[in-house]
């Protein structure tokens, strides 16, 4: 055996089957005698689906572990017979997930502290059965062939960072909110947490599109989509109430004086408008993008104000109220139609057309796209319009919400989540080469976290501060100085690791 | 001088002029020039708010001190190439601090004031640190920064506390009158103007500032990686450190400029100083700075300040406008310098 090839992390893989293996024994042996107290307690489980997720099933996570613990011990050194290892540890992982969802999902009313330690083991379970079979696995070298590629190309995918972030968010959720992933009709519509963060996601869905694109080529960030977002609304509603508004002296519109579509075709002109004169401003006279954004974060409140005369301007009217919530008969949101219409229409615009290596190729070198024979400003004027113009969408959606232009808090601090989501999406903030799929899951991650903090009973005005530390966390983590830094621990851990195994090994 | 050495002739004061024309001093120098002229405007058109007394201008200083040291210190960051959103959030945690801890704690003002200038250091520290050593973006982190410190204030309380110390007023209501420039009112009564210490305490940072960018090897350092980090990394400049001390710097600053708005607001209140950061940007911008670092002058974001506080005035003379103008003239003011900036580094560019 190939002392480099059978290393895991720099351990050993055997020896990293050894620990796994006595983990997952301890793991194992303190569940069933959780289990066995749980059982002489008695009242809690009542029902039979209680008993089934409550018992049998980490009961059997439990056994499961004792005897893939086992296992791994009976078979360490032997490569040969490692092959039940995996197979058994597959399962075990497989089941182990299983059973740890049901198991939090049911509605059982339990104290926060126990919820979170039986995460907390069950986490563990789940760590040392992957440990122990990525070990096995490692050992046995027609498998590592086999399995290996595929279990790395899943990981190192650009995707399973930001996927794995929503899942921590949503696993949270779990937690505290058992019934989290309930859905249900009332009233002929959908309701539902997962509903409400989709609906309530979708404007940053939208804005984060037209923003990954807006990063990708000219490498800096439109600060004005906020502002855009308000300033569209507000021309929009002043458009829809133009001499009709303010009759009654409460500044309510009660009928249109143009048509409703008229009325969207004047927010999205507005926004295209703001774009292009911020796509001007950077491609033309070459300022840098939060600069010549800088001028439209400043007026764009102020403007939206001015059309709508300082007032928060009513729409009285039902079809006002069509984007931001149910269009008549229709179950689900129209925001999240108009979410997934605009992600797709990106997504096949760039897929189908040679726009999105366009627009990649200026985000990587200006320059040489440009003698390359690619308009460069062209491109980048195309696409801060097209950022204004998502800006635009997602501020009709926003003032439809509440039938109502707040010039003030429209769209407020939006820019910032929404370069949050093209960020966690694992994009560089230096342009180049974008995901679309990462800046919507990134998107959707904020929204999922600002959802379950409120209902966790964080106010509103503490929310940034639990965000901040997400955001922090997650950059750091994929800041690629990190590793310098904790390379030397790392060390120190094999170190502590690694010698014993060579006199195990010598034995 | 120069013109002296060569001896003086149209010709030499031309070229001279020219080198300066095409300079980066040529924005500031237009900036203070246009700052004059709006000045001078406003004393002939708004007669009736008095822009003809020199306590107008005072005030104007007066109610900008925090803005002032703070614009100074993201004029700082700017030249690095960086960029500091966070300090508006800061400015309203440390307000709300110094209000909590001697309202709610009783804790004596000094003590207070101390605790969040050493706060102010451990914040900046904190995002240098992840701006310089974990190279990400600066944006980034500072946004970071921005959310921590506005839901801090809000963790702290949602209430808003004005301040009763008796030690915090007396700095509050401190005067400092000056032997001339006053006139007398109605009832016919000598008045003095006067300032409150902020001013003064704001004018010596800034003035802190200024004397480091421009005559300290750290100053110096700091435009340096402003205009060309890999070279300066290849010149033997600790670019990282310096970046760290210049963020940390920031943080101070922050904490410091925080003090001195609340000397001015006495409160402490989680919507606080929203958007002051664009206005410290906005000021630095108008005063000359680049965003793309290596080009700036701390007195440009000062001469920045007072065009934003002037056209503020303007608006409240006129009285009959919503406030909401004035984010617009900002925003025509921000447009009309950046273009013209944009048009100089053309111009620049075309002569290399």
């Amino acid at each position: 055996m190939n002392d480099e090839d059978s290393k895991l992390f720099g351990i050993p893989a055997d020896r990293a089957l050894f620990v796994a293996g006595l983990a997952l024994l301890v793991l194992g042996v303190g569940g069933i005698a959780e289990r066995a107290v749980l059982l002489a307690a008695g009242p809690v489980l009542t029902s039979a689906a209680r008993l089934a997720a409550h018992f049998w099933m980490p009961l059997v996570t439990a056994v499961l572990q004792l005897a893939l613990g086992g296992l791994a011990l009976a078979f360490r050194g032997r490569p040969d017979k490692i092959a039940p290892c995996v197979a058994l540890g597959f399962f075990a992982a497989a089941y182990c997930l299983v059973a740890a969802f049901a198991g939090v999902a049911s509605p059982i009313d339990r104290p926060m502290a126990t919820a979170v330690l039986s995460v907390i083991t069950w986490l563990l379970g789940f760590a040392a059965t992957v440990l122990c079979l990525a070990a096995a696995i490692r050992l046995d070298g027609r498998l590592r062939r086999k399995i290996e590629p595929r279990v790395l190309a899943v990981v190192r995918h650009k995707l399973f960072f930001p996927f794995v972030c929503l899942m921590l968010v949503l696993l949270m959720n779990l937690v505290v909110t058992p019934d989290f992933f309930s859905v249900n009709i009332t009233n002929g519509v959908l309701y539902g947490r997962v509903i409400d963060i989709l609906n309530r996601s979708s404007e940053l869905v939208i804005l984060a599109v037209g923003m990954t694109i807006v990063v990708s080529c000219s490498a800096g960030t439109d600060i004005s989509v906020g502002a855009v977002m308000a300033f569209s609304g507000s021309v929009s509603i002043w458009a829809l109430g133009y001499g009709v508004m303010g009759v009654d002296g409460k500044y309510s519109i009660f009928s249109y004086s143009i048509p409703f579509f008229a009325g969207i075709a004047v927010a999205l002109l507005v926004g295209g408008m703001c774009g292009l004169w911020n796509g001007f401003l950077v491609s033309k006279l070459k300022i840098q993008p939060m600069v010549a954004t800088l001028i439209l974060f400043t007026g764009g409140r102020g403007a939206a104000q001015l059309f709508a005369g300082g007032q928060i301007d009513r729409v009285e009217v039902p079809s006002y109220k069509w984007l931001g919530s149910f269009l008549p008969g229709v179950p689900v949101p129209t925001a999240i139609f108009l979410a997934v219409a605009v992600v797709a229409v990106t997504a096949l615009a760039l897929k189908f057309s040679a726009l999105g290596l366009n627009i990649q190729s200026v985000g990587v070198n200006n320059k040489a796209s440009r003698v390359i024979g690619l308009r460069s400003s062209r491109i980048v004027l195309l696409a801060y319009t097209f950022c204004g113009l998502c800006a635009g969408i997602a501020g009709l959606i926003a003032t439809s919400r509440i039938s109502a232009i707040d010039a003030n808090n429209c769209g407020r601090n939006m820019e910032l989540d929404a370069i949050l989501a093209v960020a966690l999406g694992g994009n560089s903030l230096g342009g180049g080469k974008f995901s679309l799929a990462g800046s919507v899951v990134g998107a959707v991650t904020i929204q999922a976290l600002s959802t379950s903090l409120l209902t966790m009973r964080v106010t509103p005005d503490q929310l940034p501060v639990y965000k901040a530390i997400v955001v922090v966390i997650i950059v750091a983590l994929q800041s690629p100085e990190l590793s310098r830094y904790t390379r030397p621990l790392v060390g120190r851990v094999r170190a502590f690791l690694a010698p014993k195994a060579r006199t195990e090994g010598a034995r | 001088m120069d013109d002296k050495k060569s001896g003086f002739s149209p010709g030499s004061l031309w070229r001279s002029v020219k080198a300066r024309f095409y300079g980066n001093n040529f924005l500031l120098l237009l900036t203070f020039v246009l700052f004059v002229a709006m000045y001078g405007v406003g004393m002939i058109v708004f007669q009736d708010a008095h822009f003809d007394r020199f306590q107008v201008f005072l005030n104007m200083l007066m109610s900008n001190s925090g803005l002032i040291v703070i614009a100074a210190g993201m004029t700082m960051v700017l030249i690095t190439g960086g960029i500091d959103i966070s300090v508006g959030s800061q400015v309203a945690l440390y307000c709300m601090m110094l209000a909590y801890m001697m309202e709610r704690q009783g804790v004596n003002c000094y003590v207070a004031i101390a605790v969040v200038m050493v706060t102010g250091v451990v914040f900046g520290f904190v995002q240098g640190w992840l701006v310089s050593y974990l190279k990400i973006q600066p944006f980034i982190v500072t946004l970071a920064g921005m959310f921590f410190a506005r839901g801090m204030t809000a963790v702290i309380t949602a209430d808003t506390i004005s301040i009763n110390n008796a030690d915090f007023l007396g700095m509050v209501n401190a005067t400092i009158e000056f032997p001339f420039g006053g006139y007398y009112n109605k009832a016919g009564k000598y008045m003095a103007p006067f300032i409150h210490p902020n001013v003064i305490l704001a004018l010596i940072a800034l003035a802190a500032v200024y004397i480091m960018l421009s005559r300290t090897r750290f100053g110096r350092n700091i435009y340096a990686i402003g205009g060309g980090e890999q070279s300066s990394m290849l010149m033997g400049l600790n670019v990282r450190r310096t970046k760290l001390i210049v963020y940390t710097l920031n943080g101070f600053l922050a904490a410091f400029g925080g003090f001195l708005f609340c000397l001015n607001t006495a409160a402490g209140y989680v919507e606080q100083a929203k958007g002051f950061e664009m206005q410290a940007i906005a000021a630095s911008v108008i005063g000359g700075t680049l965003l793309t670092g290596g080009v700036g002058n701390a007195i440009g974001s000062l001469v920045g300040v007072l065009i934003q506080a002037t056209i503020q005035s303007f608006i409240t003379a006129i009285g009959t406008l919503s406030s909401w103008w004035t984010s617009i003239v900002i925003a025509a003011l921000l447009c009309f310098f950046i273009v013209l900036q944009s048009v100089f580094s053309y111009i620049r560019s075309k002569r290399k």
